[in-house]
């Protein structure tokens, strides 16, 4: 599917991939991240290479959003699922519910504190999803169509908190369809189109 | 003489104290393209499921009021994945024609047709669990296509194609409506001015018709 | 020359009801080895990988050999081969009797492998023109098609959890308990979820409309395939003849 691919993703820059249905752009983006192996080649994530690295480790410092939020879901709650990474890596309580309190907030999703995930709208869950990324402070984040099921109001409010964390050094990959939000964020655009990346734009 | 018509729909979920929709009613004619917008979580794909009938038949609630409708009604839902799940593109088109025990003959030709319409000929004996979302999403669109259904209703289907794709499913919805065909989709506003009859936005439990890309008269 | 997997899906379903009834008959464990020998090459005849297969399985292979082990500790027969005081904890009969569940279950999962290398659609539809009523070809063909989805999804669980930083391996034992419980979770509210979903969508698209339906897919079995089929059935009969005559 993707054949001899060479690519740099800069640690404080925001990339965007773009390209027709199909073109390889999630598979990418899963290959980038070490969810899945390549098959040949060499993968260096912050100068590591990925192949000795156990997702985890990639994991605590790479924030990766699924493009069906469905897949990322693991709790009885919302409030659970934006704490959970926080409570396994033994962060202490009372930050663990700042964190988590502030996020709700972010993503006017406080109604939703004790909702169980999987029965919430795609918007919510997506919501949810960025959530629980964002929680666990990752110094870059791949996000797989983020925008899919949020309105116009809401990507406004998601404009702002990436382009904090842009302004806070973390780098990140958008892989999406939306021309405008990609315009709004991304300053390096990479078009891929049959599983190779056939430009290489800054704007 | 309405395609469809609903009448203070109000419905309610299970274990919420809120009601998710409140009073709505509205009318679609033949031959129109009406856009669902408003903000995520308001009740769109609620409504969506009323109008097709999808709640109360399926999902259990508190739901007053009613609908009518002329012909039959294809939905195409916002997950692609809980749509699609036989082996092949082929065989999902297939299926709903199958279930209206339309002859092979019929069947085959609806699925030529639809393949060719959207553009998946390449696609036809793919497994469509292997291919992407967007794709997946076409199929969907595709499995509801065949069953040439007079009032279509998508949920968010546009959002997850890319801009060629789009404009192609744009241009079948559009010859849809011209063979007199009632379409509702739910969508973010800027995706559809272009082709939408009327526009109305779903907040807080209430419809409010929004003035009309078109130039069409408001309300 | 046809290859093996073209055949027709109730040819391979005569073939493995073949093998699963002569495996549950027979309790010999010669019988049962060569048997199951001729399932793997079966196997490998129709174009499936047998450690393909058993790797895929291995977790439930695992506890296949428990199984197994344990039924040889609890129902001792024969010569003692190991001894804890007074229990018999290892017997040769009871070896010989673990060995055979071992053996059955082998020919069971090699089975569901030459089913496998046909999909699940042509699958049901081999039951429907055999006169099974489509509701319960259509079950049978769901399971089929969301078995090997579960396992994707636990797997994809996992994924989740090493993405939020969570190395599973390294927490302490209680912890360790409850993330690999809320692993659990999502597959099977998501198991009941889709299930909802799907059922949504094909009621939609006009699932039992009518108390009958047509089917596109039309199958049509060619001479190999009633060859194959009565070969099949002939040879079972032979090896039962066989089996029953000896023993």
């Amino acid at each position: 599917m993707i054949d001899q691919l060479s690519l740099c993703l800069y640690k404080g820059e925001t990339t965007a991939l773009i390209g027709p249905n199909g073109a390889g752009k999630t598979t990418l983006g899963k290959l980038l991240t070490g969810i899945i192996k390549p098959a040949a080649g060499q993968l260096l994530i912050f100068g590591e290479d990925a192949r000795s690295l156990p997702l985890s480790r990639i994991g605590q410092k790479v924030g990766y959003c699924f493009q069906n939020p469905r897949q990322q879901l693991l709790a009885a709650s919302v409030e659970e699922e934006i704490a959970f990474g926080l409570v396994y890596r033994g962060v202490r309580r009372e930050t663990i519910e700042t964190t988590v309190d502030s996020l709700l907030e972010l993503f006017e999703i406080e109604h939703l504190r004790r909702a169980f995930p999987l029965n919430l709208s795609w918007g919510e869950k997506r919501r949810v999803v960025l959530a629980a990324c964002l929680a666990l402070n990752p110094q870059y984040l791949v996000l797989d169509e983020p925008t899919v099921g949020l309105d116009a109001e809401r990507i406004r409010t998601f404009n702002r908190v990436l382009a904090r964390l842009r302004e806070n050094g973390i780098g990140m990959l958008l892989i999406s369809h939306d021309q405008e939000f990609v315009r709004e964020n991304a300053g390096r655009i990479l078009p891929m189109e049959g599983g190779s990346i056939i430009d290489d734009l800054r704007i | 003489m309405y395609m469809l018509e609903a009448k203070s729909i109000s419905f309610r979920y299970p274990g919420q104290t809120k009601l998710i929709l409140e009073n709505i009613s509205m009318t679609l004619e033949a031959g129109q393209i009406t856009a669902l917008t408003g903000p995520s979580g308001g009740g769109k794909s609620t409504l969506a499921y009323c109008l097709s009938g999808v709640i109360p038949a399926q999902i259990k609630g508190e739901f007053s009021g009613w609908v009518t409708h002329q012909g039959r009604v294809g939905i195409v839902f916002q997950d692609a994945d809980a749509q699609v799940f036989l082996p092949t593109v082929e065989d999902e088109l297939a299926f709903g024609p199958e279930n209206l025990c339309l002859p092979r003959q019929e069947i085959a030709a609806r699925i030529n047709g639809i393949l060719e319409l959207l553009g998946m000929e390449d696609l036809r004996l793919k497994n469509p669990a292997r291919l992407s979302g967007g794709q997946k999403q076409l199929v969907a669109l595709g499995g509801v296509l065949t069953l040439a259904p007079d009032i279509l209703v998508l949920d968010e289907t546009l959002s997850q194609l890319d801009q060629i794709t789009r404009e192609r499913v744009k241009k079948v919805l559009l010859a849809l409506k011209n063979q007199g065909r009632t379409i509702i989709m739910i969508e973010h506003e800027s995706k559809i001015n272009d082709i939408a009859d009327q526009i109305w936005l779903l907040a807080e439990g209430r419809m409010q018709r929004l003035p009309s890309p078109t130039g069409g008269e408001q309300s | 020359m046809t290859s093996a997997s073209e055949l027709d899906p109730r040819t391979k379903l005569t073939i493995i009801i073949c093998l699963t009834s002569a495996a549950v008959i027979i309790s010999n464990w010669a019988f049962l080895g060569g048997l199951c020998l001729v399932s793997f090459i079966l196997l490998a005849i129709f174009g499936a990988s047998p450690w393909g297969i058993i790797k895929r399985v291995r977790l439930l292979l695992y506890m296949v050999v428990v199984i197994a082990l344990m039924q040889s500790i609890f129902a001792p027969s024969g010569q003692t081969l190991l001894a804890f005081g007074s229990v018999k904890l290892v017997t040769a009969g009871g070896l010989l009797k673990g060995a055979e569940f071992l053996l059955r279950m082998l020919i069971i999962i090699a089975s569901a492998g030459i089913l496998s290398t046909s999909n699940h659609r042509e699958i049901m539809q081999g039951l429907v023109q055999w006169k099974l009523p489509y509701e319960i070809a259509f079950m049978a063909s769901m399971g089929i098609r969301f078995l090997p989805v579960f396992a994707e999804e636990f797997r994809d669980a996992v994924i989740a959890v090493q993405l939020r930083g969570v190395d599973i391996k390294q927490l302490p034992l209680r912890q360790k308990l409850e993330v690999t419980a809320s692993l659990f979770q999502p597959v099977v509210a998501g198991a009941l979820l889709r299930s909802k979903d799907i059922a949504m969508s094909i009621e939609m698209r006009g699932f039992r409309a009518y108390p009958t339906r047509s089917s596109y897919l039309v199958l049509e079995l060619k001479g190999y395939d009633y060859a194959v089929m009565i070969s099949a059935v002939n040879g079972t009969i032979i090896m039962m003849g066989g089996y029953f005559f000896i023993y």
